[in-house]
């Protein structure tokens, strides 16, 4: 007999509780660094409980047709992090800063020649990904750094995959967009600069 | 153009993801997963009980036939008549004053335990009320010859929340004596489980509970009612069993009527249904402990 799965782990944990507990060994790991990334350690630790406290209290409507738990865990974090917008946008615009961007007291000499490499554009990321709705910001950071299959972020959210689907293309536009006029802006600022030489 | 999926990836950053908060984690679960007690899980909907459902849904009330056996009913009826035969009438119209009431059924006798625990019951105030909901009233009404109709009544309006909206309170009658269009059989004004607040503005199309001893109804508390009149020369005995949701105030005080010796004597549902539980995260909490650690206390 091979390992149960999640539904049947799910299931057996109706009755017996502490079978639970192997749910939080498959899936703790990737949901506590989900809410890390998003939202920051002291807050992650507070939903990490929180997240599998909500899943164990539900633990009946799980639907034993999926194998994994893992979507419906993801999608119950999701949720959570919706009251966490504040702690969201400090860690990715900490982050961008520190990936990426540049010095303050640079040169603006420097600063916009430098602005044409990746990294330096991550503000201007972290801007345009804050500034997306919420349906649309989980869905692009579910694909992008949890590496979600449509149909995963489709169960994790609880939408058809259609939705999701329309939910990354706006939002992977609007990136596009912000990246274009910045881009943009900085070119011509590269010239402006090699012409005032 | 840079790849936008790309960047978005330069953004995440898993460096302060630290293993000591995973295993402090784990080990609050695991602590916590082996207690014994744990507020009981949403039921899943069985397919027997989806057809029930359904008509509750549409008309507000369904009935259940043959809900108990012969024997059990002959035992519920036994264990009242000591009541009954000392029992005084109603005070005012609204308890009628022919009729006879038996309040706090669970502390009269373990008879009533079959009606309070019904599996199909539980499950249909599972699904309207969520899981951990509890006991509110367990009563016995004896409606008498000659007592007239109540006024037309929600059970739940003395919980002052706006309408239309979902139940917070489900009622099971069940049928001792055959409840018939003459001796009393409830007034329902079906579907009115879905009206606003503007309550009664016309005459409504009422509907008598008609069923045979050993059914039951059941009816969200949201929904129009009334006692019959009773034009026969017989009582007619019925006993309601009404479920509350878990953050609601319960009509009776069940943890005064039943206090830990003696809820001890009854069955863990039971108790939980009483009030020897926890609603989440706490609510019914004992100086932070769970209540039912107070019944197993020698």
């Amino acid at each position: 007999m091979g390992p149960r799965s999640d539904a049947d782990v799910m299931g057996a944990s109706i009755q017996q509780p502490a079978d639970f507990g192997e749910i939080f060994d498959r899936h703790g790991a990737s949901i506590f660094r989900f809410l890390v990334r998003r939202v920051g350690p002291e807050v992650a630790e507070q939903l990490l409980g929180d997240t599998f406290r909500i899943a164990f209290e539900r633990r009946v409507t799980f639907d034993r047709a999926r194998e994994t738990a893992a979507p419906w865990l993801y999608g119950i974090a999701t949720n959570l992090l919706r009251r966490h917008r504040r702690s969201e946008a400090r860690r990715l615009r900490a982050t961008a800063r520190l990936t990426g961007g540049t010095d303050g007291d640079a040169a603006e000499e420097d600063r916009v020649i430098a602005a044409t490499d990746a990294e330096a554009l991550l503000p201007s990321v972290a801007d345009a990904v804050l500034d997306l709705p919420d349906a649309e910001r989980d869905v692009l950071l579910l694909f992008a750094w949890e590496e979600l299959s449509y149909d995963d972020i489709a169960a994790a959210l609880d939408v058809p995959v259609g939705t999701v689907r329309s939910r990354l293309n706006r939002g992977r536009q609007k990136v596009r967009d912000r990246l274009g006029a910045r881009e943009e802006e900085a070119v011509t600022a590269k010239e402006g600069v090699r012409r005032d030489r | 153009m840079t790849d936008d999926i790309d960047l978005v990836r330069r953004l995440r950053d898993d460096a302060d993801c630290d293993p000591a908060v995973l295993d402090r984690e784990r080990s609050r679960w695991t602590a916590f997963l082996h207690e014994p007690t744990h507020p009981r899980p949403a039921a899943a909907v069985k397919p027997e009980h989806r057809p029930l459902l359904d008509t509750l849904d549409e008309q507000g009330y369904a009935v259940i036939e043959d809900a108990i056996a012969p024997d059990e009913l002959a035992a519920v009826r036994e264990a009242l008549a000591p009541h009954l035969n000392a029992g005084p009438y109603g005070r005012n119209d609204f308890e009628g004053f022919m009729t006879q009431r038996v309040y706090s059924l669970p502390a009269k006798s373990r008879a009533f335990d079959r009606l309070i625990e019904d599996e199909s019951v539980l499950a249909v105030a599972e699904n309207c009320l969520g899981p951990n909901f509890l006991l509110t009233a367990a009563l016995a009404i004896n409606l008498g010859p000659g007592e007239t109709a109540q006024g037309l009544h929600y059970d739940e309006a003395f919980y002052s929340l706006p309408r239309p909206r979902p139940p917070l309170s489900l009622s099971a009658i069940w049928a001792i004596d055959d409840f018939t269009a003459d001796n009393g059989g409830t007034l329902l004004v079906p579907e009115s489980h879905r009206w606003g607040d503007e309550g009664l503005t016309e005459r409504p199309d009422v509907v008598p509970l008609e069923m045979p001893a050993g059914s039951v109804a059941v009816y969200p508390g949201t929904l129009w009612h009334a006692g019959g009149a009773n034009v026969t020369d017989r009582f007619r005995l019925g006993i309601s069993i009404q479920y509350v949701l878990s953050w609601a105030r319960q009509q009776e005080s069940y943890l005064l009527a039943m206090p830990p010796d003696e809820a001890r004597a009854v069955s863990p549902r039971l108790r939980e249904l009483l009030g020897y539980s926890i609603g989440p995260a706490f609510m019914g909490h004992v100086d932070g402990r769970h209540p039912e650690k107070l019944v197993h206390r020698s």
